[in-house]
Parts: C-alpha cells; structure tokens; sequence
C-alpha cells in the first residue's frame, strides 16, 4: 500500500521537461507550513454512546489562513442503530417505560486548526514520512432526532478535534483523529490530500 | 531590483562583490575556501548567477557530480537562454561524460536552434557522444540513500519543477552513469 502510494507520488512528481534528468533530491529539512488547501475523508465511529452504534461518513475541507492555522468546513453524516444496551432498554417499553435516546443524523460545522507539532522523517533515506498533530474547533449545526423514530431537529453544537495526519508521499496520505460534537465522541480514520 | 538594493543598502552589493572576488581570487589556488565563500552569497543576491557559474566550474572540477548537476539544473531553469553564458555547456560535457547520449543529442540539438554561433563546438560534443576513449567517462561520485542517511544527511525527493524554487546548495541530482567501460 505504502509503496503503491509512493510510486503514484513519483509518477504524478514526474515532469513533462524534456531535459529534466536524474533524480532530484533535496538534502535537508526545512519548516513545512500547512498546505494551501486541503481534503480529507473519513469514517469515523462513535466511543461516547452506550445505547447506539454511530458510523459517520466524514468529510472536510480545509484553508490556510496563516503559516500553521488553517480554517474550512467539516461535515458529517451519520447511520445509527441499537446497541445491545439500547436493545435492552427498548425492551422496556413493554413494562411501559419509555425512554428517549437522541439520534444524530447529520452535521455541518465550521472547523479551524492550529498545526501543533511537525515531524519529518526519510526512513533509511527511502521512504518519506511526514506526521503533523494538529488540534482544532468549530461549532455549527447539528441535526439529530429527538428519538430513535422521533422527528429531527437541528442543534447547536460545538465540535472539537485532535487530528493526527501522516503523509506517506508528497500530497497524499492518511489521518486519525478524535473529535467531539454535543453528547458524542467519535474516532476517526481517512485518507487526505493536501494542495500546496 | 539591484537598483532598489542598491539604494536601499549599498554596502549589500559591495559586501557580496567583495566575497565573489575573494572566492574569484581563490579558486584556482583553494577551491575548497572559494566554494565556502560562494555558499555564503544568498540568492537573492543580483550576483548570484555568477556564483551559480562559478560553483559549476568547482563541482564540475572535483567531480562532484550531484551537486554540479543540481547547479547546472537549477542555473538552466532559473535564467533563460539569454541570460546564461557558455557555462551552460559544461551539463551538456558532463551528461557526454556519463555516457547519457541521448540526453546529449537532446540537448546539442536545442542549443543549435537558439545558439547557432556555438554549432561546430556543439557538433563535436555530439560526435563525441559516439565515441568511446580513456577518460571519457566520469568518476563514480553518486546519491547513495544509505551511506547519506548516516553521515546524517536527510535526503528528500523534490520535483523536477520545483528545482529553481529552491537554493542550490541542498540540490542533489543523481545521474547514472551509462559508461560501460
């Protein structure tokens, strides 16, 4: 996989110069600032809720703003189901007890991120590998029924998140991530690319 | 914008004039000191083009062959035909001398159309290319991963466009060497 990606980066690297030649390296490190623009998705899943499993959809995309703050939208969208524990506390109805376990279903949300920590590593000077941390928040709509079954309404919600990115060639690469919007915590896993 | 330097802070241009022809003085004599001087002149320095044609000439001499073709790469790119005087040959003599032929006759049969004044040396250069003598092939000075990694060097693939977007000195350009004898 990880060389799949780094030959497609040589290939997409590769110009169309004629009198290009040789292979270019360049022999130091440098500050690398956050990229231009910048996509990401994702599949993230709920580690917050005992009554539902949430798996979400994820998307977001980025600006720089600043050398190491970048501002953008995050937007998710989400499928739920009962739990085993939600099973069982439905299960109560029948003795006429009812209760009601907030679904979310989708979310849109303004999200800014500051660049934390940078690392670069050229592993044995073959293979590439850059990591950034990078803490963020937002806030934004969050649509969620009011019950499992029951009619949506729309919440405002605050959203924060611990982003991990490791690019395994120049633009591409994968990311983990913990975030959090009201009530909800979800892990996160993607592949993003970032424009420069 | 050598004018607005120069109004600017004269003694910016006089700092690095200085420092070209004390590296100028000393690079027959000591082309080790001469090439540490050359390195100091920044590039955004009006003169830095001299000190790109001068450090060809170094590297070219001690057959240091990334770096002379990471300067070489980077003098063609950043200043049009123009503005580049015969030093621009030596990249064409030094791929002559890994045997890169194609790239040779690529190249010669550019330089024909724009330099047509320059055609009976760029002919030979090419006939060259088909022939095989002692000495014609480079001495073996290459981009090796490993042994750059522990000598502690960092090593980091860089595309081919973004050669003129960065400074020289940390140009590496492996070129293999097609000489079979």
């Amino acid at each position: 996989m990880i060389y799949s990606l780094l030959l497609a980066a040589q290939l997409l690297g590769q110009s169309s110069d004629p009198f290009d030649y040789g292979n270019v390296y360049l022999a130091e490190t440098r500050d690398r600032e956050l990229p231009r623009f910048h996509l990401g998705v994702g599949y993230a899943f709920n580690i917050s809720n005992s009554y539902l499993n949430l798996d979400s959809l994820t998307g977001t995309a980025q600006v720089r703003v600043w050398k190491y703050v970048s501002t953008g939208l995050f937007g998710q969208v989400t499928q739920s189901e009962l739990s085993a524990a939600g099973s069982q506390l439905r299960q109560l109805e029948k003795v006429d007890l009812h209760a009601q376990i907030p679904t979310p279903r989708w979310g849109l949300f303004s999200l800014s991120y500051l660049q934390f920590m940078l690392g670069r590593w050229n592993v044995l000077n073959l293979m590439p590998l850059e990591s950034e941390l990078l803490f963020g928040g937002g806030a934004g709509v969050l649509n969620r029924g009011k019950d499992t079954n029951g009619p949506t309404e729309n919440k405002f919600s605050y959203l924060w998140s611990v982003e991990h990115r490791f690019l395994f060639c120049e633009r591409a690469g994968i990311f983990v991530s913990l975030f959090g919007v009201l009530h909800s915590t979800y892990l996160q896993s993607g592949i993003h690319i970032r424009f420069d | 914008m050598c004018f607005i330097a120069l109004i600017c802070n004269p003694e910016f241009i006089f700092a690095s004039t200085n420092l070209i022809e004390e590296a100028l003085s000393l690079e027959s004599k000591n082309p080790e000191a001469a090439e540490n001087l050359f390195l100091k002149i920044e590039r955004t320095d009006p003169q830095f083009k001299i000190v790109v044609e001068e450090l060809q000439k170094i590297f070219y001499r001690e057959g240091n062959w990334p770096r002379f073709f990471g300067y070489a790469q980077y003098y063609r790119k950043r200043w049009p035909i123009a503005e580049r005087n015969q030093t621009q040959f030596l990249e064409v003599i030094a791929l002559l001398r890994h045997c890169q032929n194609e790239l040779v006759s690529r190249f010669v049969d550019a330089y024909k159309k724009e330099l047509p004044r320059y055609a009976d040396k760029l002919n030979q250069i090419k006939s060259l290319s088909n022939t095989r003598f002692k000495g014609k092939g480079a001495s073996e000075k290459s981009v090796k991963s490993i042994q750059n990694h522990f000598e502690g060097q960092s090593l980091w693939p860089l595309p081919s466009d973004k050669i003129a977007e960065v400074n020289p000195k940390n140009l590496r350009i492996a070129v293999e060497n097609q000489c079979s004898f």
